[in-house]
């Protein structure tokens, strides 16, 4: 956080997919996540890059790290 | 004078005579001097030698002074009403310069009446309190729709959006301990043309955000049926009332959904009374 106007975002992975985020630290839990799941829940704060209408998801780097990348949702496909 | 006949007691006839001449040139010279002398009264020579004396010991002007006094003497006065109007005017209250810039700002054409405004005024608070009451208060929300947050407060409820479920949720912030909200929600999905349910949903003030889709009367409960959770291309109408309370307000909340990772459209209705 280097720009004092901008907030914080937490983001929440579930199986290394965007679960949800927010910008209010009271919901920067699992605590809405089934409790089957949290096990398999990562949360990333102030994630570079992320504008709040990406969809993102965690993927290896050549470290063996996660890291988030985004993409953005196919447009709908018509049968 | 050199001669005087009562000097004059031993001499002759002839030189007599000359004396006589002499005297009466004398008398005619001392009568001729005394001719320029008018006086009425009797006067103290010695007290006006003194006086003069004293008079010319005196200490006179500068002639400086005599100038100013002559510049003095030369200046124009002001008079008796002048300076009763000065008097009048230092007694007059002062009209500060931050006054006349404030009222040259006020743009005016003509007369206006202040109190019919502020009875006009007070006429349209009064009209907007019964249209409040009249007709509901809509409020529009744009939201992603997976970001977890807080998307309305009026100090009686508060909406929040819970993006992991996609599903609206409320906490009730202002109300007797005895009184229940119910309420109920409808959704329109690809998998469902349909689904509704409804319930008392609450009783006092929450303690934490209670879903739309059953009961959950402890103030701490928060019951999710994920049955009701919003997919891509859906909508859901929400809403709240309460059980046999007339003050407190109704709520109606409709939510739009394309993509559940991008902005949902939200429309609170809020009715009073």
């Amino acid at each position: 956080m280097t720009d004092p106007n901008e907030v914080d975002r937490w983001l929440i992975f579930l199986n290394d997919e965007l679960l949800f985020w927010t910008e209010d630290e009271q919901f920067a839990n699992f605590n809405d996540v089934g409790e089957e799941d949290r096990a398999n829940c990562e949360m990333l704060k102030n994630v570079e890059g992320f504008t709040g209408i990406q969809s993102a998801r965690l993927v290896l780097d050549a470290s063996g790290n996660k890291i988030p990348e985004f993409y953005e949702q196919p447009p709908p496909q018509l049968d | 004078m050199s001669h005087h006949i009562s000097n004059n007691t031993e001499t002759t006839a002839s030189q007599n005579g000359v004396d006589l001449t002499q005297a009466k040139a004398d008398i005619v010279a001392i009568k001729a001097k005394t001719d320029q002398i008018t006086i009425t009264n009797p006067a103290n020579l010695s007290t006006m030698e003194s006086n003069i004396s004293t008079n010319n010991a005196k200490v006179g002007i500068t002639t400086q002074q005599a100038s100013d006094i002559t510049a003095n003497n030369s200046k124009v006065g002001i008079t008796t009403t002048q300076a009763n109007n000065i008097t009048t005017n230092n007694s007059k209250i002062t009209y500060p310069s931050s006054a006349s810039t404030k009222l040259a700002l006020i743009g005016i054409t003509s007369s206006v009446n202040l109190n019919s405004l502020v009875s006009q005024s007070n006429t349209n608070v009064s009209d907007i309190t019964t249209l409040n009451t009249a007709y509901p208060r809509n409020t529009i929300v744009s939201w992603v729709g997976n970001q977890t947050g807080n998307i309305f407060f009026d100090g009686n409820i508060t909406l929040n959006w819970d993006g992991t479920n996609k599903q609206l949720r409320f906490s009730i912030l202002s109300i007797a301990s005895n009184q229940y909200m119910t309420g109920g929600v409808k959704i329109t999905k690809p998998t469902s043309q349909g689904i509704q349910i409804s319930n008392y949903l609450s009783l006092g003030v929450s303690t934490a955000f209670k879903y739309f889709t059953g009961s959950q009367i402890p103030a701490s409960s928060s019951i999710l049926n994920s049955t009701y959770n919003m997919l891509n291309y859906s909508r859901a109408v929400y809403w709240l009332q309460p059980f046999s309370l007339s003050s407190f307000p109704t709520y109606e909340i409709s939510v739009f959904m394309g993509s559940s990772s991008s902005y949902l459209r939200i429309h609170i209705k809020k009715y009073n009374n």
